[in-house]
């Protein structure tokens, strides 16, 4: 149906939105999931370049987050903040949790052929480079400390504002552009030396 | 910057296409599916309702302020017109304050009315099919939700029910005088809408069977008329542009009840909580 309500996206988003979260928060499992499934790409491409790109170990982890977010459904409140951002908090943590409880295994080798079906979307030509790039990438920032490679998705590959990427990490704002920085310098030696 | 900060930032942002396995996100469903239910799932506090509520009533006192007549002329709006957004942006703020599901299930057939009338001026006005065919849809939706609601509400909201099934009649009616007017390749369109309103009736009447024996309480009569009155208003402002189709069975006078319709007796879906 053409009309402003429909054109205007992120309005609509924001409505919808919130018709599912005042119905997940009165205990309806289909909305929650329904917001879920919205933000679990990139609430699993977090966690998954958190925990050395490791499929098995990030689809865990994301569904500790699936639960956890659940759980503390009833002190989500609106004003403080969107879901989204709520969520990568609940993932922020769990992964605090996942380095107490784990040891960081050494960096991870990169299988040589990436999975089709982790790149959706994308020409079988564009694969083929997106996947050399993304191959040299990925293996860059892998050796990224933990503190750089979280700003660098954060910002780039989930498109999070400083102010979010604040919320989410509890690091201040310049603190989080000085860590940028460094961050972008870091990674491109890396890519230079592979 | 130089090229070589735009080269790596534009492959990081590539980054982007890397998805969840699709295993994965069947598995998150199934697991959706299985969260426990928790103490808030019970009942919500006002407290708790109170961001989104207030956001709602700021919506419409936004609205109303802005112009009085903007919202009240936003319910005789139909797909299309400039002010049909309003009319959905107040109807999903109406569903959002609504304290229980007895309540929550009269709006939604409500609105499911609203749905009706809507079909019947596009047929008036000529208009395509596509529009039909997505308020069949949307009525559809708005009817499952009702039935959803009813299925959470307690027992004893017998009036609700009885009202529910009133207004579906009064959908299925109007519904079928559409079809008279519409040609024949557009009917697949108010089909559906009959279905959904019979099967809706069916599901409801299903239910009363099973629990006749429960008495309306005073808590859910006092909710239903709180709805009621909420109609009351709606349906004064409708009165210049209703021909006479209402279908909010609250303030019916239909004493009869047909139940004529000897259909097999199918399941309504049921939404789980």
């Amino acid at each position: 149906m053409d009309n402003w309500f429909d054109r205007n996206i992120p309005l609509q988003k924001t409505v919808n939105e919130l018709v599912l979260i005042t119905k997940a928060k009165r205990g309806d499992r289909d909305a929650f999931g329904k917001l879920y499934l919205t933000y679990l790409p990139g609430i699993y491409r977090y966690i998954f370049f958190r925990v050395g790109q490791r499929h098995e170990d990030a689809e865990d982890l994301a569904e500790t987050v699936l639960v956890r977010a659940w759980e503390a459904l009833d002190r989500y409140r609106l004003r403080k903040g969107s879901f989204r951002v709520w969520l990568f908090v609940i993932a922020h943590n769990a992964l605090v949790d996942y380095y107490r409880e784990h040891a960081k295994r050494a960096i991870a080798t990169i299988n040589s052929d990436v999975p089709d079906e982790t790149v959706r979307g994308v020409s079988p030509e564009e694969t083929l480079i997106v996947s050399d790039i993304a191959k040299q990438l990925r293996r860059a920032l892998e050796q990224l400390s933990d503190e750089h490679k979280q700003v660098i998705v954060l910002r780039y590959t989930e498109d999070m504002s400083y102010a979010q990427i604040a919320k989410i990490t509890g690091k201040r704002q310049d603190a989080l552009r000085a860590l940028h920085h460094r961050a972008l310098i870091a990674l491109k030696k890396l890519i230079k030396d592979i | 910057m130089n090229m070589e900060d735009r080269d790596i930032i534009a492959a990081l942002k590539k980054l982007a296409l890397i998805q969840p396995r699709k295993s994965f996100s069947a598995r998150i469903e199934a697991d959706v599916r299985q969260l426990p239910q928790t103490l808030q799932t019970s009942r919500i506090s006002s407290w708790t309702l109170l961001p989104v509520a207030q956001i709602a009533i700021a919506l419409v006192i936004f609205l109303f302020i802005t112009s009085v007549g903007v919202v009240v002329a936003s319910d005789r709006s139909n797909p299309g017109d400039i002010l049909y957004p309003v009319k959905k942006a107040v109807e999903s703020a109406q569903v959002a304050v609504a304290s229980s599901p007895t309540a929550r299930a009269i709006l939604q057939i409500h609105i499911a009315g609203k749905r009706v009338r809507e079909m019947k001026d596009v047929v008036d006005t000529n208009k395509n099919s596509q529009e039909l065919d997505e308020l069949s849809h949307e009525y559809e939706m708005h009817v499952d939700q009702s039935l959803a609601e009813l299925d959470s509400a307690s027992s004893s909201a017998a009036t609700a029910r009885e009202n529910v099934v009133k207004a579906l009649e009064k959908h299925e009616e109007t519904l079928q005088t559409v079809k008279n007017e519409v040609p024949e390749d557009h009917q697949a369109s108010i089909d559906r809408a009959i279905d959904a309103s019979q099967k809706g009736q069916e599901a409801v009447q299903t239910h009363e069977n099973s629990d006749h024996n429960n008495q309306p309480s005073q808590g859910s009569n006092a909710s239903v008329q709180g709805v009621s009155s909420l109609e009351a208003k709606n349906e004064n402002s409708q009165q210049s542009h209703d021909n006479g189709n209402q279908d909010h069975g609250a303030s019916s006078d239909k004493s009869t009840h047909d139940q004529g319709n000897d259909k097999s007796q199918n399941n309504s879906e049921k939404k789980e909580k």
